[in-house]
């Protein structure tokens, strides 16, 4: 059937429907709550030990697994507890400690504390480094006072009296909203060779001052038995004095979010504190990396928007003097094996039906959603955490730059919060929900059925529905952040019967990945999506596909009706 | 190899460095970021602790159970003047009404107070035993995560570390409080002089550059609010509770004191060290040390510690050191004395912690000579080791062996 562009941009815009609050200027909340923190394991990850007096923190059956910083703050110790060499890992020895672990003081002076890590995506001797909440900051493991890998959590407050974390989550005891962990959109892996090729190189004289080869290096050690693809090489760590270096540079494609990991021999290598530098597109930062107590395994040291070109590298200088931590009268040994990038370029698709949340991922790559290997869903989550009360109506995620807005209408009342991110992250705590606003201001009559924000390249797409009629309008993006007194007047209204179906309609998501712009909506319980190619930032209309559906309401996890959907992916 | 030369020369320069800031030892200078005393001074005048030769002594260990509520055990053995058991093991009479099995027991030097510890990550919240009284009490409940660093000479105040609360003086009796230092980072270990009017400990060089985890060693009056770093110990030290020689003059610690030399070149000795207070010199001690406390001989002229055993099996990474079994804990390590006068070394045999007995004539340690880990006997002047317990238990090495004069009351 031919369709003329008239009629393509007509339905476009009637799927597109606008929002209200913002012709009023948003305006940020300062209040600090009490609940302050994200719950990033909660329902997720099992628990081994829960709150208690006797255990003032909650340990996470977390085996070697990302480990995410709890809320915004400043990482203010990254260290060792007990350094004695008998404390790298003792389950009989209390005065062991944390291990290997880090602190993040928050702005409210309490501290969380993250204990018997593996690996750290920050320096030892760390006194001060910002962090939003959300980033991975290292990976569990089984270092000091402990019986197995686990990850230990534990909030102190600023009188540094151990407080119950559950009581401090901002979703309560409920589910809320953390986000299944982002998805892996590709691997990249630069591994050890011995003649410098591949993108891995190793010398010595200090960070890059001789290669080897050419150079002969008597002590980078190549064992051909162990090791990720059955090799690797080894030196003695030299104290405090850099030697020997390994580079590694994964040949990406093109920038992105990464995740970093450090592949860790079963031998061969024991530096308790190799230090890994991340080369990354915003600037550098070295992470530690206990290889003592690792396996065959790999072990991240955070998450960085990479170019080509992107690099890590590690050096002999772990602090670690003669006999230090590996005993025998010799050095620890600094391993040095394979290096992975693992694309972090992640759909989140948060949804909600009969008054419950579930969230699920959906790998990006190249562009393109995987939905063959999309998570599964996680819930079901409680809308006890949103503001308000009666009825969620509609749900909305868009992101601004590197901020992430949040929107929702629930009793014909709206609420928003902007949510900085970082590393492929949200800082779920940053700020508070502004609120509520009137319906009143909004064209049209009816109740609030849908409101689905978008970006397309600089323009700011708002379009909503209520009592069957759509509008939209659009707002201008300057430098990351909504023109509001620049939003252009709402157009509509767009008769409902331009869409396919039948009945109400309930939700509409409108998001883009790479080039294509996404729309789908449901009404009646049924489902219906379609694809808009976006060429040099404008959505070409006339290009979009036919419409796909009906999707039935059965494929969807939970019961009841469907509410809202929302799409968003985070740089 | 011009490599190594380079490096024998930066060592040289290190050592250097670290003289010259032992030299500024007796500086007056204040750290800023201590914590003045805020519960105010201990009028405490106790005489000193002495040493009776001759007299019965006791070994004191902990076994470490399979069921969580006897996870620990803690033995005694008695020993008679001549240095033989009387008996068999007892249980230490530790209250019953503790609620908890501590995982340290510390019976102090006069045996009218004990430290015991309940298990609370990072450490442990401490309780206080007073034998007189026959109550127990507990001491900065509200903190989890305390580390004992041992009994000041009075026998009467302890030295507890909290992680980011602070550093202190402990008064067993009334329970006050001398806060030390709140020491910036983790205490890597502290000690309190013989003479109980200095303490000792490794936190973090607060004038090295940020996030360069550099350790130095501190030094606090027992008044407290004094605390300044003396000796810079490198990337990665440690400090026991016995670390004083008995005459005051000298530490022994973990840390870099050796010049550093070329990759593959034998270590020269280290990485346990000797800080001589009156010379201003760092040596190191040839025991190629394999961890657990070092202890001064009664008289301070000799050390024993435990050393991998010269050209003995070890364990390797890939035995999964991290899930290590007792046999890692013994695989391979021997207990060793070192004359820190002659600089001459003896192995004493496979074993791990040793510690003197308060004459100085024998040695008591863990050994898995035979099928069990247990505590047993050297004899300095037969040359002999004796076996002492036979309860098939492991035991923990971790500061938890003790031999000590039987108090009689």
């Amino acid at each position: 059937m031919n369709r003329s562009l008239g009629l393509q941009l007509v339905l476009g815009l009637c799927i597109l429907a606008g929002v209200t609050w913002f012709l009023v200027t948003p305006k940020m909340t300062s209040a600090q709550t009490a609940r302050f923190l994200a719950s990033p394991y909660y329902g997720i990850v099992g628990v081994n030990g829960g709150y208690s007096a006797d255990h003032p923190a909650i340990d996470y059956d977390m085996h070697y697994q990302q480990v995410l910083a709890d809320a915004s703050g400043n990482v203010t110790r990254v260290a060792w507890y007990n350094d004695s060499q008998e404390c790298h890992q003792n389950a009989n020895v209390s005065a062991c400690g944390y291990g290997l672990h880090m602190y993040i003081t928050h702005s409210n002076g309490y501290v969380s504390r993250y204990g018997h890590l593996s690996a750290t995506a920050f320096p030892l001797g760390t006194t001060s480094w910002s962090v939003n909440g959300g980033v991975v900051i290292g990976t569990s493991g089984h270092t000091g006072w402990s019986t197995g890998p686990h990850l230990h959590f534990e909030v102190r407050n600023a009188s540094n009296i151990a407080v119950d974390p559950a009581s401090l989550w901002k979703d309560g005891a409920s589910f809320g909203h953390p986000l299944p962990a982002p998805a892996n959109s590709g691997e990249f892996v630069a591994d050890d060779t011995p003649d410098n090729t591949g993108g891995f190189q190793k010398g010595r004289g200090g960070l890059f001052q001789v290669y080897c080869p050419p150079e002969d290096c008597l002590f980078w050690n190549r064992e051909t038995t162990v090791g990720y693809a059955g090799d690797m090489y080894h030196t003695m760590v030299s104290g405090t004095w850099p030697d020997y270096w390994a580079a590694w540079t994964p040949a990406i494609p093109a920038e992105a979010n990464y995740e970093v990991f450090v592949y860790v021999p079963i031998n061969y290598a024991t530096s308790w504190q190799a230090p890994y530098t991340v080369q990354h597109a915003d600037g550098a930062v070295t992470g530690v990396v206990d290889q003592y107590g690792l396996y065959d395994q790999w072990v991240s040291i955070g998450i960085y928007r990479m170019v080509p070109g992107s690099w890590v590298f590690t050096i002999d200088n772990t602090g670690e003097s003669v006999s230090f931590h590996c005993g025998q009268g010799q050095w620890c040994n600094l391993g040095v094996d394979a290096i992975k990038f693992v694309r972090r370029d992640t759909l989140y698709q948060p949804h909600w039906r009969g008054g419950q949340l579930w969230t699920r991922n959906v790998p990006i790559i190249n562009g393109a959603p995987q939905w063959s290997s999309a998570s599964a869903w996680v819930g079901p989550g409680s809308v006890s955490y949103l503001p308000g009360s009666d009825t969620l109506q509609t749900e909305n995620f868009f992101m601004a730059g590197s901020t992430l807005w949040h929107q929702i209408w629930r009793g014909n009342q709206g609420w928003y919060r902007s949510l900085p991110t970082t590393r492929g992250q949200i800082d779920w705590s940053s700020s508070g929900w502004s609120g509520p606003i009137p319906i009143g201001g909004l064209p049209g009559s009816g109740d609030m059925q849908t409101q689905t924000d978008f970006v397309v390249g600089s323009t700011l797409w708002q379009p909503f529905w209520r009592g069957n009629q759509g509008w939209y309008r659009t707002v201008p993006i300057v430098n990351s952040q909504p023109q509001w007194g620049s939003a252009s007047g709402w157009t509509g209204p767009m008769p409902i019967t331009a869409l396919p179906g039948s009945g109400d309609i309930q939700t509409q998501a409108d998001y883009t990945v790479g080039g294509t712009l996404w729309q789908s909506f449901w009404r009646g319980n049924q489902g219906f999506y379609r694809t808009v190619p976006i060429i040099n930032g404008v959505p070409q209309w006339g290009s979009a596909s036919a419409w796909s559906g009906p999707q039935p309401l059965t494929i969807w996890p939970g019961s009841g009706d469907i509410q809202a959907q929302s799409g968003f992916t985070i740089p | 190899m011009s490599i190594l030369k380079r490096s024998a020369t930066l060592g040289v320069l290190i050592l250097v460095s670290l003289v010259v800031s032992v030299s500024s030892l007796e500086s007056s200078a204040t750290d800023a970021s201590i914590a003045s005393n805020s519960q105010g001074t201990l009028p405490l005048t106790l005489p000193l602790k002495q040493v009776a030769p001759g007299q019965a002594s006791v070994i004191q260990y902990t076994a470490i159970g399979t069921q969580p509520s006897q996870r620990f055990s803690h033995l005694q053995l008695r020993l008679g003047a001549d240095g033989k058991p009387t008996g068999g093991p007892t249980s230490l009479q530790l209250p019953t009404d503790l609620g908890f099995v501590p995982d340290f027991a510390w019976p102090s030097p006069t045996g009218d107070y004990a430290v015991l510890m309940r298990p609370v990550e990072p450490g442990g919240i401490p309780y206080v035993w007073n034998r007189r009284t026959g109550k127990t009490v507990s001491v900065l409940s509200q903190y989890g995560g305390g580390s004992f660093f041992g009994w000041h000479p009075d026998g009467r105040r302890f030295l507890l570390w909290i992680d980011s609360v602070g550093f202190w003086l402990i008064d067993a009796e009334t329970q006050a409080k001398a806060m030390l230092a709140n020491p910036n980072g983790p205490v890597q270990g502290a000690a309190i002089s013989r003479d109980g009017k200095t303490i000792a400990y490794v936190a973090y060089n607060l004038r090295k550059a940020p996030d360069e985890i550099q350790y130095a060693l501190w030094f606090v009056s027992s008044t407290g609010g004094d605390a300044k770093p003396q000796v810079d110990v490198g990337g990665v030290s440690y400090l026991y509770p016995h670390s004083w020689s008995p005459d005051g003059n000298r530490l022994i610690y973990y840390g870099s004191c050796a010049p550093r030399v070329g990759k593959g070149t034998p270590p020269a000795g280290g990485p346990l060290c000797i800080l001589d207070l009156r010379t201003r010199v760092l040596g190191p001690l040839r025991i190629p040390y394999a961890g657990y406390e070092p202890n001064w001989s009664p008289d301070g002229r000799y050390v024993a510690a435990t050393g991998f055993a010269p050209n003995g099996p070890s364990c390797t990474k890939s035995e999964r050191l991290q899930d290590a079994s007792d046999t890692c804990l013994y695989k391979g390590k021997s207990a060793f004395i070192a004359d820190t006068k002659t600089g001459q070394m003896e192995e004493i045999g496979a074993g791990i912690a040793p510690v003197w007995s308060p004459d100085g004539s024998m040695i008591a340690f863990l050994s898995k000579r035979g099928s069990t880990p247990d505590v047993w006997v050297y004899n300095r002047a037969k040359h002999e080791s004796t076996q002492l317990t036979n309860d098939g238990q492991n035991k923990v090495g971790h500061g938890n062996l003790m031999w000590r004069l039987e108090v009689k009351k």
